[in-house]
């Protein structure tokens, strides 16, 4: 394809080949046709990156979790387009429909199967994004995640079942199978798991249209609204997106296993998003300046949660007048749930489950692009008048809020603050050692509750997404799914005329990886010598108990 | 994925206590051959352990002239069929004619109708070669690949014309041929006994490389350790590409006593993909060493099941049921 084309019309083009009759139609009706409408209800209104957006002191607008829909269903749509006119020149195309089962004929619900799953990727995000997750993680509130975290599992099954039985029923019905099993691939694509590697790879992988798009989507807002990030960002612009797609395209192919294989410039070009997307987390996702912020939120939201879970009273005043749902009050603390149910089975499971349901009602009530700050002010009206916490807790998280507001209405900027309320400078440590880490400092923080949060937050791998395995069996093994093989040798000498021959593995991209954790300190009254003290005390316990520091503190 | 044992091949194969008997009759029974007789002796008869069968093998393979003796002439009747043939079946009613002329049976062929289907995945822990016979008689071609590296090479190979089924070998208690002539390559280097299979009309045991030598038949008959280790970088491999493949794990024919780090590599990779595992054997002497392996140390944690039938009986009726015919 000609690069030269602007974005959308490339798109087009594709989506007028993609129509099973041969008809120009735009994408819009393309997408329209695959996304049913229950998505964009819940998609709507969830911005991109939680809260950040207003951190920056700009509203989420466009920058939405289905606007990142639509641009992750472009791509795929193009992706797809291209391989499977590789896969039908090279016969494989019979040989895959086989591999799933599906008989000869079944080509385009294969596809729809795999943009569906695009389109629905993101369907398990509930508000606050990411944070929520990590929320829960650090009370150990996660069930046991089948590929993605635990919660976005359990909302993405429920929200499948609820929302798009009828979808399933006509492609069940179109493939010749059951709605369950068309169900179960889909949700299986989207979490990694499915067992068709190029599809996989295109749907969630450390590659896939997800990340493509967001790495674009989120340098191009970053570049409009702040220079927090710095200048080494990704190109951005319509024309130079689909120069980038064309060639990243340009040297991938199909092997006979279904691997996806990239060669070239391809492979050079996978190995340039896996970068920038290791850039972005380090500089700005999980950024000090970012992090000192959204740890605020994140005390107000864990509170909060752990108290309408686990108390009756609290559960009741939190969630009055949020519902029209009667049966929200009866079964939305823990006690009850497991009353009706009669039994204890996984209780993580029951916690993370009664989490998703409070946040779906919260969420519901208030459908603007400003969900999720009216959801947070929520919360801390509850916490406030919480009067069984002690006075120096509630003046915490008091501050925490008055902080919180201040920067959503631009009366201060991000910088400033963070400037404010961080104490000295982060604490570097080896990812391995984050979960060691973390106990050190779990008790810390309960110390010194009254007076300052403890960050503690580990760098992404390189290779991102995914399914990952775990053996337990001879030797301990995590490592990512092999759908993808790469060229041989370290990333940095892939180039021209390199020819895919082994698995994309951790190992591959050693080179990418930034293998550290990062704990702050963040003092929501502003940084003094009392925080400093704490700083310190987090350091030596550290130390103490055994963490490598990767550089040693130095003062200011 | 199937996952074949002996089991698969019974009745066409001779058992390692079909292979005792006939060293029962074939050594001596005097004071020289006195322990491999009674070792033997044990193995046909199902009560040897592991040490002994493989002490057995050690001595049987020893450099003595009359060892080496007997040891030709078992791999004659092995892979050619010669007198004194080795017999199979409770009774040892069965005549063997030689693992060259051996030919797949049913079973065989319903597990080739699935790989050449795309519908399933094979790794067999046997020698025979009898399932990439089937999949090569059934018309499609097939491959066996027998180390780390062939897995590796093949599914990472960019330019192949077509999907070619593999079967991949797990290296367990394995038969080997070696050239007995010192100055050729293969005496050196281990072939496969498949690798030999290709000509039905070969009548003795000519070395494929040089042509001069014979091959002489060995049998690696490791402790648990070197067993282990010996089979762990394959498995490994296969887990790394077909891990999100796989949504069963059939256990056909294995009767799990002498492969614990087998099973407890498969209930590992059950569990990390939660996908069921199901034992295919039919009741008998070891028909419950997978289930108490699993009632032992995944209950709770992997599903189960135990069907009880032998491969002739249930492969037909599970491909049946999917409706796969011959591609």
């Amino acid at each position: 394809m000609n690069g030269a084309l602007s974005y959308v019309a490339e798109r087009d083009v594709v989506a007028a080949e993609y129509c099973p009759e041969g008809e120009r139609r735009s994408f819009e009706t393309c997408f329209a046709e695959l996304v049913p409408e229950a998505a964009r209800s819940i998609l709507e209104n969830v911005s991109q990156w939680g809260l950040k957006e207003l951190w920056l002191g700009v509203a989420p607008g466009n920058h939405s979790r289905w606007n990142h829909t639509k641009g992750a269903l472009t791509i795929a749509l193009w992706w797809y387009h291209h391989l499977n006119r590789h896969l039908t020149s090279q016969g494989l195309a019979k040989d895959c429909l086989r591999q799933l089962g599906l008989k000869e004929g079944a080509e385009d619900a294969l596809r729809k199967l795999v943009l569906l799953a695009v389109a629905l990727h993101d369907i398990g995000h509930l508000p606050f994004a990411h944070l929520l997750g990590e929320v829960l993680e650090s009370i150990n509130w996660v069930p046991e995640g089948k590929g993605l975290s635990g919660l976005e599992q359990e909302v993405l099954e429920a929200r499948l079942k609820e929302h798009f039985q009828g979808l399933w029923n006509k492609l069940g019905s179109e493939l010749s199978c059951n709605p369950d099993s068309v169900q179960a691939a889909v949700t299986d694509l989207i979490s990694g798991r499915h067992g068709l590697p190029w599809a996989q790879a295109i749907v969630n992988s450390p590659i896939d249209a997800d990340k493509l798009d967001y790495v674009q989507r989120d340098s191009e807002f970053l570049r409009s609204h702040t220079s927090i990030a710095g200048g080494r960002l990704p190109p951005t612009g319509k024309e130079q997106k689909a120069q980038w797609l064309t060639e990243f395209f340009a040297e991938q192919q199909v092997n006979h296993a279904g691997m996806l294989c990239l060669s070239g410039r391809s492979a050079v070009l996978a190995a340039d998003l896996m970068r920038d997307r290791i850039y972005l987390y380090d500089r700005f996702y999980l950024s000090p300046e970012i992090r000192a912020i959204e740890r605020m939120a994140f005390e107000l939201i864990q509170q909060f949660l752990i108290r309408a879970v686990m108390s009756e009273r609290f559960s009741q005043t939190a969630t009055a007048g949020t519902s029209s749902d009667h049966s929200l009050e009866s079964t939305s603390t823990l006690g009850r749930r497991m009353e009706a149910e009669d039994a204890v089975g996984d209780i993580r499971k029951l916690k993370c489950g009664l989490v998703a349901h409070i946040l779906m009602h919260l969420a519901s009530r208030r459908r603007t692009s400003l969900m999720e700050f009216t959801v947070l002010e929520h919360m801390y009206e509850m916490l406030k008048n919480e009067d069984s916490v002690d006075a120096g807790v509630r003046d915490l998280w008091q501050q925490c809020f008055d902080q919180l507001w201040r920067l959503k209405e631009r009366k201060v900027s991000i910088s400033e603050l963070a400037k404010r309320v961080l104490v000295r400078e982060p604490l570097v440590l080896k990812r391995r050692q984050y979960d060691l880490a973390l106990e050190i400092l779990r008790p810390l923080q309960h110390v010194y509750a009254r007076q300052a949060l403890i960050d503690l937050v580990k760098l992404p791998r390189a290779l991102g997404g995914g399914g990952r395995w775990r053996g337990r069996t001879a030797r301990k093994v995590d490592e990512v799914d092999w759908n993808i093989l790469v060229p041989e040798g370290p990333i940095s000498r892939w180039g021209a005329g390199s020819k895919a021959c082994r698995p994309l593995t951790d190992e591959a991209v050693r080179e990418l990886e930034r293998p550290y954790a990062r704990v702050l300190v963040v003092a929501p009254f502003g940084s003094d010598v009392h925080s400093e003290y704490i700083w310190d005390r987090v350091r030596a316990a550290l130390l103490e108990g055994g963490v490598e520091l990767v550089r040693r503190a130095r003062r200011a | 994925m199937f996952v074949l044992g002996a089991g698969v091949s019974y009745g066409i194969v001779p058992l390692l206590k079909d292979i005792g008997a006939w060293f029962v009759q074939q050594l001596p029974n005097d004071d020289q051959h006195k322990k491999a007789h009674s070792l033997a002796q044990n193995l046909a008869t199902g009560k040897a352990s592991r040490g002994e069968v493989a002490e057995l093998f050690s001595l049987l393979q020893s450099e003595k002239k009359e060892s080496r003796e007997i040891w030709r002439r078992f791999s004659e009747a092995f892979l050619l069929g010669s007198d004194p043939k080795i017999t199979m079946g409770e009774q040892g009613q069965t005549p063997f004619d030689g693992l060259l002329k051996a030919n797949p049976s049913e079973g065989h062929g319903r597990l080739a109708t699935l790989a050449a289907n795309h519908a399933a995945w094979i790794l067999s822990l046997n020698f025979d070669g009898l399932t990439v016979k089937a999949l090569i008689e059934g018309g499609a071609a097939g491959v066996a690949l027998h180390s780390a590296e062939d897995v590796r090479r093949y599914f990472s190979t960019l330019d192949a014309p077509k999907r070619v089924p593999a079967v991949i070998k797990v290296r367990g208690d394995v038969f080997y041929a070696r050239c007995d002539n010192s100055l050729c390559p293969a005496a050196a280097a281990e072939q496969a006994l498949d690798r030999l299979m290709r000509d039905p009309a070969q009548s003795d045991l000519r070395c494929p490389s040089c042509h001069e030598g014979q091959l002489l038949l060995q049998f690696l008959f490791p402790g648990f350790r070197s067993k282990e280790e010996a089979a762990y970088p394959i498995l490994w491999e296969a887990r790394g590409f077909l891990g999100p493949r796989v949504s069963a794990i059939i256990i056909v024919g294995l009767s799990g006593r002498w492969d614990r780090y087998l099973l407890e590599f498969l209930f590992d990779w059950a569990r990390e993909r939660e996908v069921p595992v199901l034992d295919v054997k039919p009741n008998g002497e070891d028909a419950k060493v997978i289930e108490s392996f699993w009632q032992t140390y995944f209950k709770g944690r992997v599903n189960f099941h135990f069907i009880n039938a032998t491969a002739e009986e249930w492969l037909p009726e599970f491909c049946r049921k999917f409706d796969w015919k011959n591609p």
